[in-house]
């Protein structure tokens, strides 16, 4: 699963802006990088993701 | 290496002298394309091969791989591969895996020349990964940088002439929506390439030893290549067991840590990647305002809109496939059975008997059903071609999860109502095994457009023709009803499945989405002429096959039973005073049931009585176990051998149809009872030849086979006996 994320270039050093949840409340929007595009990831999964200001 | 100014020594227009080629006909070049998700690389294969495609994804033909010629110069044909789209050449999932069987194996007989790459010009970063992995196991490539036009708007300026210079391939920018950019493409193709000379990522030194150790043993022309065996060798198909066991060896000695080296490259690998945009890509961003995409999300994925606009569109689509359809549905009708009666007012014999009620009436049965079809591909197209049916995914995740499924085994499922087949190959995307078989068990639960057929022919004959609250037809929704009932069921079903089975791996849910677009039409056109086609062809050819040979069953008898039955029928007729139309239905339904077919039917009877069925029923239900459109042909076959009227359309066959008693045969009791049968049944030998494919075990279609009609003939009869 990390080297999925990874792959779709969540990467160390981009930045992610969380855009929207799905009606239920999960699974997440997350906006990656500078070309923005969107990743659906279940709450579960991003919590994976360790953020830095 | 200049891409605007290409030299094509070997191509000479024909009728013009030019130098003397050492051979008329090239060998054609055999071209993969490849690229992520999204990033247009369909329509690239579609402009460039047209029609001129192989595509197989009805019964027994695998989906695996999609190929097609493309005219590249007048002198130069080539073979374009479509490979599924993948984001790395790590498979996550099976659909992946094709990719690196094709890619890994230089003896393989279809290994390519070279590759197309595409990339989304847009998000340019990411496309890149899978780029740089091809580059470094030293294939020769394209870069088709597709999407200008979005990267364009998005303010992502590329300079070309750097890029090429920094990846070592050329670049050709295009939009293949649009089609530009198409024809330098092929003059790029067209030239032998060689494999690019830059290498973007190596193993550490401290993988060094183990990678050429593999390297040699298996004589590889490269390092990373090397690598990527000792990462997979569990997965690759080629390679022996000894093989294997070598591999395993190997990587224990040397302590290799699979997930570990996977994530250092991807991480290495962006690392270079962003170098390389530095020098290349310059962002401005011209707009501050949220994508359009994005707005449109709000509206499509709100809280209680999103699902409201959903039910809707599928509410669209079943009024769609029940109400508009039913005018050209009822034309090719009248006008088989018009050309049916025209035949058998000029000419007569039993070869006419043959054809007009064998093949005619079966082939009713067939060509009736294309507007459907066609409507139901079409729908399906273009939420897919659009992005829907990534936000429809999103949206049902969570829906899906207690009952044992993921939100990505709501595209199987609602590509089952199209036809099982495909979407059970489909489940292919779902990376976590146990959410992947429950998938492929449910799914032939979905109504399929086999199932149309009988669901249209039968809620006609006994639902009223009405509008209820002014707007909804309610034979749509019946027909709604219907498909409902087989929703449920498949997640009444993958409920139990999910306590029955065991995880192997946890499940995740990572996925892009794609930006919204308008469908491309032309994309939509091909896929609904190509599965009308396969429809017409595959489904065709066992239809009519059948349809003569029950003909044939139906119109003879063992012995001289139906020349003794007809006689002990003319017998009594003067006692009862028959009219004549009357003596010849008697005549006609005596032989009928004296015949070959009646006598098979007659054994079976007693099985099937407590559903309401007669034998004329379980004839047509045999013969469905093969596929089950073949239910209307078949039942038109023996009503028309069996009523000594005129030949009707189906419809007239079925209301003509009486019981014993002189009374309509179909009740709304047995209607609704051979309706649930039909929803339930498991009638279909290409779905448990592609679920025994994709599981590789028996075990699953023989539960399938057991489970739903074990389930169909238990509904219908409780049916049967609550309203009967």
């Amino acid at each position: 699963m990390a080297l999925k994320l990874l792959e779709m270039g969540c990467v160390p050093g981009v930045t992610v802006r969380l855009s929207g949840r799905a009606p239920l409340g999960d699974p997440l929007m997350l906006v990656l990088g500078d070309e923005e595009y969107t990743l659906s990831v279940r709450a579960s999964e991003a919590a994976t993701i360790l953020l830095k200001d | 290496m200049a891409v605007v100014t290409p030299t094509l020594a070997t191509a000479t227009s024909p009728g013009v002298p030019g130098p003397p080629m050492p051979d008329a006909r090239p060998r054609p070049l055999r071209i993969a394309l490849i690229g992520n998700p999204n990033s247009g690389k369909t329509s690239l294969f579609n402009q460039l091969t047209g029609l001129n495609q192989k595509v197989g994804n009805f019964p027994g033909v695998t989906v695996d791989r999609k190929s097609g010629f493309a005219q590249l110069t007048p002198a130069q044909r080539a073979e374009i591969i479509d490979l599924p789209g993948t984001y790395s050449l790590y498979p996550k999932s099976l659909d992946e895996k094709v990719i690196t069987d094709l890619l890994y194996d230089r003896a393989a007989p279809n290994y390519p020349d070279f590759v197309v790459v595409t990339v989304d010009a847009s998000n340019l970063r990411r496309s890149l990964l899978l780029f740089t992995q091809l580059g470094d196991l030293g294939l020769p490539a394209v870069l088709a940088l597709n999407m200008m036009d979005v990267a364009e708007r998005h303010g992502v300026r590329i300079d070309v002439p750097a890029l090429e210079r920094e990846l070592g391939v050329p670049v050709i920018p295009m939009n293949a929506r649009k089609g530009i950019g198409i024809a330098a493409l092929k003059i790029v193709m067209a030239q032998r390439l060689a494999a690019p000379p830059v290498r973007f990522w190596e193993p550490s030194d401290e993988l060094l030893p183990l990678v050429r150790q593999i390297r040699y043993y298996f004589g590889l022309h490269n390092d990373y290549l090397a690598l990527h065996y000792a990462q997979q060798y569990r997965q690759i198909g080629f390679l022996s067991t000894d093989d294997r066991g070598h591999l395993q060896d190997l990587t224990q000695q040397a302590g290799f840590n699979s997930t570990a080296q996977q994530a250092a490259e991807t991480i290495g690998r962006y690392a270079r990647i962003n170098d390389i945009l530095l020098e290349t890509v310059t962002v401005t961003r011209t707009e501050t305002r949220e994508p359009v995409s994005n707005r449109i999300d709000k509206v499509l994925t709100h809280r209680v809109g999103g699902y409201l606009i959903f039910l809707a569109i599928l509410f669209t689509l079943f009024q769609a496939i029940f109400a508009w359809a039913q005018y050209p549905m009822d034309w090719i009708d009248q006008g088989i059975s018009a050309l049916g009666a025209g035949i058998q007012a000029r000419f007569h014999g039993p070869l006419v008997q043959l054809l007009t009620e064998g093949v005619l009436a079966g082939l009713g049965g067939v060509l009736m059903f294309i507007p459907q079809i066609a409507l139901l591909f079409g729908f399906l197209a273009v939420l897919e071609e659009t992005g829907y049916m990534a936000r429809v995914t999103f949206m049902m995740d969570k829906l899906m999860r207690p009952f044992g499924l993921s939100g990505k085994s709501v595209v199987p499922l609602i590509s089952g109502l199209a036809c099982a087949v495909p979407a059970i190959m489909g489940a292919r995307t779902i990376e976590s095994w146990k959410d992947r078989m429950i998938t492929i068990f449910v799914t032939p639960l979905m109504s399929c457009s086999a199932r149309i057929p009988v669901y249209t022919v039968l809620v006609a004959l006994v639902v009223p023709d009405r509008a209820v609250a002014g707007v909804f037809n309610l034979r749509g929704a019946a027909l709604m009803g219907l498909y409902l009932l087989g929703l449920f069921s498949a997640l009444a079903s993958a409920w139990v499945m999910k306590k029955l089975l065991k995880a192997r791996e946890r499940s995740y849910f990572i996925m892009e989405f794609p930006v919204y677009k308008w469908p491309r039409w032309k994309n939509v056109g091909l896929t609904i002429y190509q599965k009308v086609q396969a429809f017409v062809w595959q489904a065709g050819k066992v239809i009519v096959a059948i349809s003569v040979l029950l003909w044939v069953l139906a119109s003879y008898g063992p012995g001289q039973r139906q020349a003794a039955a007809e006689a002990q029928v003319r017998q009594q007729a003067p006692a009862h005073h028959w009219p004549a139309p009357e003596l010849g239905r008697r005549v006609a339904a005596a032989r009928l049931e004296t015949s070959y077919a009646g006598t098979f039917g007659r054994a079976i009877e007693p099985a099937i009585r407590p559903l309401g069925f007669d034998w004329k029923i379980g004839i047509a239900l045999l013969t469905s176990f093969a596929a089950r459109e073949v239910f209307v042909g078949t039942i038109s076959t023996i009503y028309s051998v069996g009523q000594d009227a005129d030949l009707g359309t189906v419809q007239q066959k079925l209301r003509a149809e009486k019981d014993t008693a002189g009374q309509p045969f179909f009740t709304p009791a047995r209607a609704f009872s051979l309706l649930v049968f039909y929803v339930f049944a498991m009638q279909c030998m290409s779905t448990l030849a592609v679920t025994y494919r994709e599981t590789k075990s028996w075990k699953w279609p023989l539960g399938q086979l057991v489970y739903m009609t074990g389930l169909a003939y238990v509904a219908a009869l409780v049916v049967y006996q609550l309203c009967a």
